[in-house]
């Protein structure tokens, strides 16, 4: 315990020494927090229950984002060029296959595919509310083999100093609830998926 | 002036704990064998590693309710197969859809599993922990359970350095003892090393194996690791697609990695659904190209080849000099528990 203590405080002052890069994911501009009924201009609304995915970032560390754990919305501080940063969502077929078991790579997050080795680069799972019916989904969203990778790099503006924005209005507004309420399987829906959500990348 | 004396003690005691290495282990790669795929820098065998995986293989700890182990469904004496049932059992007397394969020479596979969708020995006990038809637990309860026992905790620090213990240290320990399962002391192999002589119905079989069965259960390892069928057919009760499942493509549906035929005479029952529980069966099906099913790999229909009965039988003898009893009984595989 003290030693874990420990461990937060010095990465709390390294992080107030050199900043730090929040996340933020936001439905039509509101931020998302789990287990909470956001409703969409439509009228019809969604509940998120689970929330993670998988960025590789400029200095090439991967990292786990889970809506869940307030922490890993603070992303280590990266440096921009041009007011650009280069971001890859989700792991390369590399980082998939490399073998790796430890820190974000571990097992126990729940996002190693084990009879398909490989990881789950998105995992989000709760309620659409559709016409007042409740439809429950989950989807395990992976793959690194072509054509149904996971994994796209972007270039991103952002400035110094604002959050890393994330919207979810396209990714939640187009889940297949009513036809596919369950992607466990890498192929071209959960591709498809995976990418409208990349494209709520600013 | 004593505690000078301490402090230089306990740092003398500090650095021989330091300096005490793990004893390595050195691999053993039989002669002329392939060099093998596992990339051991990525795990280091020591004595120490070897003896914590073969421990946790054989202690139900791993799984929820504390009643399966690995062993459960790879006993040593069958190979490290699931001896009798077709497919496997597991907590809650759960059953899997698949036969579980003997396990050795994994150090050649290039992938895992009856359809390959596993590429690193390292990952794969993920599989049976979390499996609801296997062990059905989770990685953090296992953590935690390994945590409360002092023996494993102190095994763990000699081994990985650390007492925290993590997944990666779990799997790697289980890898030491699961790559370590070499066996290359069949007749077979002793005939090749011009130790022994096979008999003269031994030399027949292996012949007619030469000619019909090499091409895809290929020596030494009678394997070749490609995905084939051999034409037993579909399993309507369990539809399980094979490679399909893994890669998504129509070409691959009902395909099945080749299997070692390496201890077969202890490993029933066969093929990936435990369908023929005697070799008998398995040659009557080779025998008749009228038994074969589709879909089937190009390799036996083209010879379309016939086997009487005394060729099956020939075939027979040859395929049990690929018994290693030395393997099947070593004490060294054994079961072990350093919790007592
Ligand atoms: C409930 C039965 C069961 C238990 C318990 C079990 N296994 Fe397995 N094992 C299987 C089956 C079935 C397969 C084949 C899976 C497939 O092909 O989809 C398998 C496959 C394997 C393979 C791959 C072999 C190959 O040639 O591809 C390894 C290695 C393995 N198991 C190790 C372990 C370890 C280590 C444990 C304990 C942590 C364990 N197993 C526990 C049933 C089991
Ligand atoms: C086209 C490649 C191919 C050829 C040729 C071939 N096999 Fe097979 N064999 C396989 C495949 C694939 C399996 C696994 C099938 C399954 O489980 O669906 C298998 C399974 C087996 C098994 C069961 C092993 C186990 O552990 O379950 C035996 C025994 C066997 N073959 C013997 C033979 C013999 C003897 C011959 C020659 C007469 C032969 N095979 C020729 C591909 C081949």
């Amino acid at each position: 315990m003290f030693k874990f203590r420990f461990f937060t405080v010095s990465l709390l002052a390294f992080f107030f020494v050199f900043g730090q890069v929040k996340v933020e994911l936001s439905i039509h501009g509101v931020p998302v927090n789990l287990n909470q009924w956001y409703a969409q201009p439509n009228g019809d609304s969604v509940y998120v229950t689970e929330f993670k995915f998988y960025l590789v970032l400029p200095t090439d560390s991967l990292v786990l984002v889970d809506v869940s754990e307030q922490e890993s919305l603070q992303l280590p501080y990266f440096s921009l060029e041009d007011e650009t940063v280069l971001l890859r969502i989700g792991m390369d077929s590399v980082m998939n296959t490399s073998g790796r078991l430890d820190g974000p790579y571990d097992p126990l997050f729940g996002m190693y595919w084990a009879w398909n080795t490989g990881y789950t680069q998105l995992k989000c799972k709760g309620i659409l509310q559709l016409a007042g019916k409740h439809h429950p989904f989950e989807y395990h969203l992976g793959g690194y083999r072509s054509p149904h990778a996971t994994s796209v790099q972007k270039r991103i503006h952002w400035k110094e100093g604002q959050p890393l924005s994330i919207q979810l209005e396209r990714f939640l507004s187009n889940l297949p609830v009513r036809t596919q309420p369950k992607i466990m399987l890498p192929g071209a829906l959960a591709h498809q998926l995976f990418k409208n959500f990349t494209e709520g990348f600013q | 002036m004593k505690t000078v004396f301490f402090i230089m003690l306990s740092l003398g005691l500090c650095a021989v704990a330091l300096v005490a290495p793990n004893q390595e282990l050195d691999f053993f790669v039989p002669q002329g064998w392939p060099k093998p795929r596992y990339n051991f820098e990525s795990n280091p065998l020591s004595q120490e590693g070897f003896e914590l995986g073969r421990s946790l293989f054989y202690d139900p700890i791993l799984s929820k309710d504390s009643t399966v182990s690995c062993s459960s469904c790879h006993l040593q004496f069958t190979a490290f197969a699931h001896v009798d049932h077709p497919t496997s059992h597991g907590v809650d007397s759960r059953v899997g859809k698949r036969n579980a394969p003997g396990l050795m020479n994994l150090a050649w596979a290039p992938y895992f599993h009856w359809d390959g969708g596993v590429l690193s020995l390292n990952g794969q006990a993920v599989n049976p922990i979390t499996h609801p038809d296997e062990m059905g637990s989770d990685l953090a309860t296992v953590l935690v359970k390994l945590k409360r026992e002092k023996e494993y905790a102190a095994v763990f620090k000699k081994v990985f350095g650390t007492e925290d213990i993590k997944t990666q240290h779990v799997l790697k320990a289980l890898a030491q003892f699961t790559v370590s399962l070499v066996s290359y002391n069949s007749k077979y192999d002793r005939m090749t090393r011009k130790e022994v002589k096979f008999s003269e119905q031994e030399k027949k079989g292996y012949a007619l194996f030469l000619k019909h069965c090499n091409q895809c259960h290929k020596e030494p390892l009678f394997t070749n690791y490609e995905f084939k069928s051999n034409g037993i057919g579909v399993n309507t009760a369990l539809v399980d697609s094979g490679r399909a499942n893994i890669t998504g493509k129509a070409k691959d549906a009902f395909l099945f990695r080749v299997p070692t035929l390496r201890n077969l005479e202890y490993s029933f029952p066969y093929m990936h659904d435990g369908r023929f529980s005697k070799l008998k069966e398995v040659m009557e099906h080779y025998a008749h190209p009228a038994n074969w099913a589709f879909p089937i790999s190009t390799e036996p229909v083209k010879k379309k080849y016939m086997l009487n009965l005394a060729q099956q039988k020939d075939i027979i003898a040859f395929l049990k000099t690929l018994t290693d009893k030395g393997f099947l009984f070593s004490p060294q595989f054994g079961y072990s528990s350093i919790r007592e």
